[in-house]
Formats: C-alpha cells, structure tokens, sequence
C-alpha cells in the first residue's frame, strides 16, 4: 500500500507550509495516528469483503455440487432411455422405438443445458478464487503497512518523550553550574581532561627526572666522585702538605 | 528479559544491572515525568548524557550534539551532516524543537524494545561513542 505513505508525505508537507519546519515535529505523531486508523479502515474493509468474498465462494460451491447432481441424474434417465430403445429395436417394437429415441433426445437437450451451467458455475468460483487471493494479499500488505506506520509513530513518540526529558534536565540545570551535558560539551570535557591528564603526565616526569637526579648526586658524593663538605679540609691538608715529601699526593 | 512488554521503567532496572553499569562505565537514572526516561551518564566519554524511552515496541536512545543558534551556517552543516552520517553507525542526526522552540542537532537509534538486553547496551554505547564523535566532527561549525 504506497498510497499511505505518500499520503503521510503529502500531510506532512502540509503540516511544514502551514506553519513552518518546527510543525512537523509536533504534527508528526497526529498524523501518523491518523494515517493508522485509516490504515485499519481500509484494512477492516478488506477483511470484511475477504469474508463476503470467501462466503459467495463456499455458496457458489454448494451450487455447483447441486448442478453435478442434477447432471448426473440426466446421465443416468440418457443411459435409460438408450438401453430401453435398444431393447424395443431388439423386440421390433417402432412405436416404443421412437418414444425411447424422443425422450434421450429431449433429456439429453436438457443435459447440454445443465452442462453448461456446471461450466458456468467453475468459472464464477475460480473468478471468487482470483478475488480472495487479490484480497489476501490486500491483507497482508496493510497489516505490513499498519506496522511500518506504528513504528515510526512509535519512534516518533519515544523521541518526544526524549525531547521533553532532556528539555527538562536543562530548565532544571539551567543558572547552575551542572548544567545538561551536550555531546559537545563532553567532548570539551574530553579534551580538557586529556590536557590535564598530559600535563600532569610532564609534570610527574619532570618530578622523577628531578628525583633521580638527586639521587644520582647523592650516589656520587657517596662515592667521592662529587666532593662534599668534607673534602675542604682534605683540600687545605694537601696545600698544608706542598712542597713536602708527599708531592704526588692526590685525593683520597 | 522477560517477554512481557518491555517499558522505560521495567528496562531501567535491567540497564542498572546489566554490563555497562556493573563495569562502572555508566551511570542510569529515571527522569521522572508524564512519560519517565532513563537518563544514562556515559563516563567514558566526557559524561556526556544519553536519554532513553520505549514506546510500543521502539526503545530510543538519543543525545544532543549542540544547539541550532551556536550554528553558524546551517545550510553548510546539513550539507556535510548529509555527506557523512554514514560514518556514525546505527545512528541518525535530526534536528529537534524543545516546547521552548529552541533547536539541537540531536543523534540517536532506535531498535526493537523486545532486543536482548547486550543488543540494547550495545545500542546505548555505540551511540555515546558517536555523539562525541559527532561533535568533533562538527564542532568547526559551532561559535
């Protein structure tokens, strides 16, 4: 059934020239409810007619067996007439001859007949057949068609409670500093957690290189690679020794 | 899940113990109302809020990228939301009126309310991740 949507279309078309884009959404739901309904009309109707349909054909039927009765009684008074005519020919009867020879004739006028109602009868069942088939398949698309509208009117629901939540949770959050939290605003949040992140990040490997740098002072001073406070004294005690017997000597 | 009809309150519950929140990455709340809504705090992405209903046999999961008035040519971001949603899977982006008239870009996803509940919370996640997604994508746009 693409009328329905294009019937939807055409509303919504409508909906947006009348008063604007904005109408669309709060006409959307209106029109899909309409747009069902009207959907189960057409579909209740055809319903109905595949009943009307599907009666006429199991009526017609009964018809057709009656007539099959009737032909076959015509058959049978044929055969009879035949089988008493040849019987007179047999007997040399001529006037019981021709009586026979009269009423198949006339019986068999009347079959030709009721044969072609039989006929006539087949082909209006198998037109009722075409038409429950046509109607079935009328059924089948508008229960599709019924479904598809339902699920859009569905979505289009569920948006507008959405909407109006989220509309909500910013009038409640606006003046505050928690505000409702958009797509772009986490993303800033993001960033501005991921530059935080790096600069601490520095921060921290400046703080261990500082750290190790220490550390590493210390380790030679302990060594006596680095001098330290103590080493003045060994300083002053080797200028005290110059020019004595230890010439050579160096630090410890 | 049960295979009694599935609401926004009677999927609340499930949302608070299923996977997203047992791993801590999501936070999910009612927002009390004529019809409720399930507001989910994504952590993992910037808090950014994603809100959820279920109508008849639909569960829509959405989140605002921005507000139309922050656009500065709309016509050109429509162009290019055009060119490229595609790359913002199970997702769509529409613009929404709030009662106050005001505008957003929004994106969501809607699916089968009667999904399995992983189906569902994957639905939610991927949407979150595209929402973030969606406003780096645009936000040369946005003043």
């Amino acid at each position: 059934m693409p009328g329905i949507l294009n019937k939807l279309w055409t509303a919504l078309r409508g909906a947006a020239n009348d008063a604007g884009e904005a109408a669309v959404d709060a006409n959307a739901t209106r029109i899909l409810d309409q747009e069902i309904r009207d959907a189960d009309n057409e579909l209740r109707e055809a319903r109905i007619a595949l009943a009307g349909m599907m009666g006429k054909q199991s009526v017609e039927q009964s018809h057709l067996a009656e007539k099959q009765a009737k032909l076959e009684e015509y058959a049978g008074y044929i055969r009879q007439a035949l089988i008493k005519q040849k019987a007179a020919e047999a007997a040399g009867q001529t006037a019981e001859v021709a009586k026979h020879a009269a009423l198949a004739q006339e019986v068999a006028a009347k079959y030709a007949e009721q044969e072609a109602l039989v006929k006539a009868s087949h082909s209006v069942i198998a037109e009722y057949g075409k038409n429950v088939e046509v109607l079935k398949q009328k059924i089948t698309a508008g229960e599709g068609a019924i479904r598809t509208l339902k699920q859009r009117a569905d979505t289009v629901k569920a948006k507008q409670h959405v909407i109006k939540a989220s509309a909500a949770v910013a009038a409640a959050s606006s003046g505050t500093n928690t505000h409702a939290r958009s797509a772009l605003d986490s993303l800033e949040r993001i960033e501005r957690r991921q530059e935080e992140t790096l600069a601490q990040m520095e921060a921290a490997n400046a703080l261990s290189a500082e750290s190790t740098g220490e550390a590493l002072e210390e380790r030679l001073r302990q060594a006596g690679v680095i001098p330290d406070a103590s080493a003045a004294s060994d300083v002053l005690a080797r200028f005290k020794s110059e020019g004595g017997e230890d010439k050579a000597g160096s630090a410890k | 899940m049960s295979n009694s009809p599935v609401t926004t309150a009677s999927l609340l519950p499930d949302l608070q113990s299923g996977q997203l929140a047992a791993s801590g990455r999501y936070t999910f709340s009612l927002i009390e109302g004529l019809e409720p809504v399930i507001q989910a705090v994504a952590h993992d992405y910037g808090d950014v809020h994603v809100y959820i209903a279920v109508t008849g046999e639909i569960m829509v999961a959405q989140a605002t990228l921005f507000p139309v008035a922050r656009v500065r040519d709309v016509a050109r971001l429509n162009d290019r939301i055009l060119r490229t949603e595609k790359l913002f899977d199970l997702a769509n982006i529409s613009i929404d009126t709030h009662p106050d008239g005001s505008e957003f870009y929004v994106i969501y996803g809607a699916l089968r309310a009667t999904s399995s509940l992983a189906d569902l919370e994957f639905k939610i996640d991927t949407l979150a991740h595209n929402a973030v997604d969606a406003a780096a994508a645009y936000r040369e746009f946005v003043k």
